[in-house]
């Protein structure tokens, strides 16, 4: 129960793109400077590394532990269990059809704090909900795949406009296929 | 041999440069400084990625089948074969784009083919160009994965010895990589030939379409596409294994057992990694959720315990002669790890909620294959034309040059995608239109990427237009 707890509060607000932004950063800027030091050292042919076999064991359970310390971490956060041990708020039925998005249910009867359920499906090709927040922001996505159902459930914290956009390639007005949800 | 390698690189170049064209008018288009049709426009992006993909992975396989040739009868016809395919292949996809109109995207994920404005017979021109490239590159990879085989025995290629301990004789890392990545290839050829048959039964099928599984069928597309483009990157590192050594005076890598467990892990590790493309399709059995992101996690340990500090291993301390294949290939391997880290943090479940077809996709693959893939390509062909005669001393400041553009360019990609800026639109609605300015300097740094590519390659064929009319040698 506290574990799906912890999933609650992680979806509710998924890892900002800015923070996976700086991680990207500076992992790489750590990566460049391995690669510059090395670099500078490799002109004169007078150094060599005495113990390469042990330095590169460490190197391997190093990372070894960072990634099986960070799968354990983010593995349970994911979106197929958000909010699964309560029944939502409203339940909202998204068709999606080249180049529109059909929304039926209490869509116009959505209130800060409400957790909907969206049963996404498309009666053509497949295209991706993706759910956008007053700001611009990328809150939730799921896929919609003719023939089957997706099951996607979100807390809408903040009154205002949320903007659906299509998230897979689905032809040429795709970038034109949005659709409005209003929280309020 | 030189003969027909200096004829892809020919061939290669140009095309390659041609598809950058294409990428840098979609990114000028998106950024709503010039007017492109939507239709137009993804008609582009279906080139730009066939394109891509379709002249980097045979230029990439010239490329170790020309080193291959150190170690055993390399194979002629199939790479001739390959090269004949590989044209026709290519033609075809131009003549269906731009007069069939087709604009599926790479993927042509089943059933938008059906449904966009394409022609019928587009559609199935298409599927028979797909089909022409994949078997020219079926017979070349089995010819010399065969002429491997003529000379060291399965296991011994696959360096199953030296997993047990024994140290003699040993695989050389080149064979053992080239060999395991081989299969690799074939294997997910298999997926695309399954995936092909499947659309054929599907096209006869024609009064009942939707007869098909598309849940199957988008698996079945990333098996593929994705391994393949896995496949091709490890090309590039069977040449760095093999001429790293030669750069820093040393003599050359021999496989240690912990080099044979990697590289016979790396490729089966991959071929579950594609699961990541799925993660938002919920209705896919959690299980391949899972070992998705434990997949693309594992593939890059190894990677960086093994093959990035060998190479760092390798310079450290050593006496490099920094000319431009050396350069190419030292920080092809940087941008490989680079893209590593933007692919994994992608391919966590967490993560891929915002992420998924985000313009952090684009960036993490065209770090990988821009500053990467062409980079190791760019590298031994640096490395060919030096062998002929032409020497790249004083050039090392070129690769350096277009790391730095071509960061800025992929850098752009980056920030869209963590701000939600959506891949493969044509124009960016007010909600995402910090995408617009974004997309804008990314045309300006890939204008000027452009430019030192072609430097290099008029440098790179004019040597190598001598090379293939030199019918003495």
């Amino acid at each position: 129960m506290i574990q799906k707890k912890n999933i609650i509060i992680i979806m509710h607000k998924p890892m900002p793109g800015s923070i996976v932004l700086w991680i990207f950063l500076i992992v790489g800027i750590i990566i460049i400077l391995v690669f510059w030091s090395v670099y500078r050292k490799s002109r004169d042919g007078s150094r060599h590394i005495s113990n390469p076999e042990k330095i590169r064991l460490v190197i391997f359970l190093g990372i070894a532990l960072i990634s099986a310390i960070y799968t354990i971490f983010t593995l349970p956060k994911n979106p197929y269990f958000s909010y699964a041990e309560k029944l939502p708020d409203k339940v909202i039925l998204v068709e999606a059809r080249m180049f529109n998005w059909n929304l039926s249910g209490p869509v116009d009867d959505i209130r800060p704090g409400d957790v909907v359920e969206f049963r996404v499906t498309s009666s053509d090709v497949n295209h991706g909900f993706g759910l956008y927040n007053p700001e611009g922001i990328i809150i939730a996505q799921v896929q919609a795949m003719p023939g089957y159902e997706n099951r996607l459930r979100v807390r809408f914290e903040k009154p205002g406009n949320y903007t659906i956009l299509c998230m897979e390639y689905c032809g040429a007005a795709h970038s034109y296929m949005s659709g409005k949800i209003s929280v309020r | 041999m030189k003969r027909i390698t200096a004829l892809w690189i020919i061939t290669g170049l140009i095309i390659f440069q041609l598809m950058v064209i294409f990428g840098i008018l979609m990114r000028l288009g998106q950024a709503g400084l010039i007017n492109v049709d939507p239709l137009r426009h993804f008609q582009i992006l279906t080139l730009h990625g066939l394109g891509m993909v379709g002249i980097l992975f045979p230029l990439a396989m010239a490329g170790v089948n020309y080193f291959l040739t150190r170690y055993v009868n390399s194979p002629l016809w199939p790479n001739a074969t390959g090269y004949l395919f590989t044209v026709i292949g290519i033609v075809l996809i131009l003549f269906t784009v731009f007069i069939g109109g087709l604009h599926t995207g790479w993927y042509f994920l089943y059933p938008l083919p059906y449904f966009a404005r394409t022609e019928q017979w587009a559609t199935i021109l298409f599927l028979i160009s797909i089909a022409i490239l994949g078997t020219g590159w079926f017979i070349w990879s089995a010819g010399m994965l065969g002429s491997i085989l003529k000379r060291y025995p399965l296991f011994r290629a696959l360096g199953w010895h030296h997993i047990a301990g024994i140290t003699e004789p040993n695989t050389p890392p080149f064979i053992l990589i080239l060999t395991t990545t081989l299969i690799g290839v074939i294997t997910c050829l298999i997926a695309g030939v399954a995936l092909i048959i499947l659309w054929i039964m599907e096209i006869i099928n024609m009064g009942n379409p939707g007869w098909l599984d598309p849940l199957l069928m988008k698996n079945l597309t990333f098996l593929f596409g994705h391994t393949l483009v896995n496949e091709m990157l490890y090309l590039g590192v069977a040449s760095v294994y093999e001429l790293f050594p030669s750069f820093a005076d040393k003599p050359p890598y021999r496989t240690k057992s912990y080099v044979a467990i990697a590289w016979n892990l790396i490729p089966l590790v991959v071929l579950f990694a594609y699961f990541h493309h799925l993660y938002m399709d919920f209705v896919q059995p959690l299980t391949f959720q899972f070992i998705g992101q434990i997949a693309s996690w594992i593939a890059p340990i190894p990677a960086v315990a093994v093959t990035l500090f060998t190479v760092l291993n390798t310079v450290y301390g050593s006496r490099v002669r920094w000319d431009m294949s050396v350069s190419f290939f030292f920080l092809g391997i940087l941008f490989w790890m680079i893209g590593g880290v933007g692919a994994i943090l992608d391919a966590t479940i967490a993560n891929n909620f915002i992420l998924h077809n985000t313009l952090w996709v684009p960036a993490h693959f065209h770090t990988y294959n821009l500053l990467g893939n062409v980079f190791f390509t760019c590298g031994y062909i640096s490395y060919f034309i030096a062998e002929g005669g032409v020497n790249s001393r004083g050039m090392s400041w070129l690769p350096f040059l277009i790391s730095i553009f071509g960061f800025g360019f992929i850098l752009m990609f980056y920030i869209s995608g963590a701000y939600s800026v959506p891949r493969r639109y044509n124009f960016y609605p007010d909600i995402v239109s910090t995408g617009r300015l974004l997309a804008g300097w990314g045309a300006i740094f890939a204008t000027f990427v452009f430019i030192l590519f072609a430097l290099f390659s008029v440098y790179v064929i004019s040597a190598s237009i001598k090379i293939l009319w030199d019918r003495g040698k």
